[in-house]
């Protein structure tokens, strides 16, 4: 069930940059407009995915990236503060990501942070996320915490979010709301269910 | 198109009336007959689940019958603007006016917000849920009544031996911007009672 790009070695996959820049604006303007009541007041809002889990059908991180990337993003770490959207993970899924964001109108700069085979460079990489986290002040992190993922690389990201002594948030119900309310897209996709029924 | 879960087919008196029942080995019995299946589109997920009922007693049918007007009454109240738990408030009011004996019988959820997750539990439809509906929501709106007595005197033919009963009826609907949920699941009620007996 996972759409997992970079296990397809195809280069023809791409994420739609309309549905992506749309919907991460509706996400970002939702976070900013309730902070207090719906985001627990996280400075940051952060999308984690561990490596791929054929066990796992349904999840707020699966649906968090089918809705904006329209694929599994495995092993990846996703930043999103008020001016900036950091993103960890393999070089072709950062460049997947940078051509998505082209030609924005989203008032964020975009970051791509290198996942690779030396423990050190990811360390520094996990730093400048944590410093991300703490500009102008910043010390809650939201998240889906609650849940467990598999592999190393975001335990490890975790561990470095709890010995900064950042505070970590639930986000669940944050991101229910976000994808509660369904776009003109997404109707058609469960209209189509609809002629299933039919038959 | 694939399947969100394998279709759950139950009938013989015992059932289980949750999104994550599982149909057991049992063979199908000519009584009360309860499916639901659920579809899955470019990751967006659905769901149906009827009732169909064979050689139905008096019970069995004015149960059934209640239901059905409990049905247009909770999809009634899922307007913008109100509260989740409206609706099995709405539930609750409508059985302790017309059939007391079922309030027992209603669940404590009667649906969830639906999409790329197959059940949201941050929305369900409960008796305490604060979140309000807003236009395009979607949700598996499941309403069902759960272990009701079936009188002993109307246990016979296929339904001797069988102390409850339960019914259910859920459809996958979007909340419009205007007046009452679009229910997107349709399909009539007509062919729901089938009669065996009057022809053996």
């Amino acid at each position: 069930m996972a759409s997992n790009p970079s296990s397809e070695g195809s280069d023809q996959t791409m994420i739609d940059p309309n549905k992506f820049q749309t919907r991460l604006k509706k996400l970002h303007s939702l976070w900013l407009s309730k902070k207090t009541e719906l985001w627990g007041g996280c400075d940051a809002v952060c999308i984690l995915y561990g490596s791929s889990n054929e066990d796992l059908l349904y999840s707020k991180n699966i649906s968090m990236h089918l809705y904006l990337f329209g694929y599994e993003l495995t092993e990846s770490i996703i930043l999103i503060t008020k001016g900036d959207f950091y993103v960890m993970t393999n070089p072709k899924k950062c460049a997947m990501l940078q051509a998505a964001f082209a030609n924005n109108d989203l008032g964020l700069q975009f970051h791509a942070l290198h996942k690779t085979k030396d423990e050190g460079v990811n360390r520094e990489n996990f730093h400048v996320l944590i410093n991300a986290i703490r500009k102008n002040g910043g010390k809650k992190v939201g998240s889906v915490f609650k849940t467990s993922y598999a592999g190393d690389f975001v335990p490890s990201f975790i561990n470095l979010v709890e010995s900064s002594q950042l505070e970590k948030v639930e986000i669940g119900p944050a991101l229910s709301a976000v994808l509660a309310v369904k776009d003109e897209e997404e109707l058609v996709s469960v209209l189509g269910l609809f002629f299933f029924y039919l038959l | 198109m694939e399947s969100c879960f394998a279709p759950i087919i139950q009938s013989g008196g015992s059932y289980d009336l949750r999104a994550s029942a599982v149909s057991n080995d049992a063979n199908l019995s000519s009584d009360i007959v309860i499916c639901s299946l659920g579809a899955r589109y470019k990751n967006y997920c659905s769901n149906i689940s009827r009732t169909f009922i064979v050689d139905a007693p008096p019970r069995v049918d004015s149960v059934y019958k209640t239901l059905l007007k409990l049905y247009s009454k909770c999809l009634e109240s899922m307007i913008v603007g109100k509260e989740l738990k409206v609706v099995h408030q709405t539930a609750s009011a409508f059985l302790k006016e017309n059939d007391p004996e079922l309030v027992s019988s209603l669940p404590k959820s009667l649906g969830f917000s639906m999409g790329l997750e197959f059940r949201d539990s941050n929305l369900l439809l409960n008796d305490s849920n604060s979140n309000v509906f807003v236009s395009d929501m979607i949700f598996n709106f499941s309403i069902g009544l759960d272990k009701i007595p079936l009188p002993e005197n109307e246990r016979r033919g296929s339904y001797a031996g069988m102390q409850t009963f339960s019914v259910l009826i859920g459809d996958t609907i979007r909340i419009q911007s205007d007046g009452i949920p679009e229910v997107l699941t349709k399909c009539t009620f007509e062919d729901v009672f089938y009669n065996i007996a009057d022809k053996v």
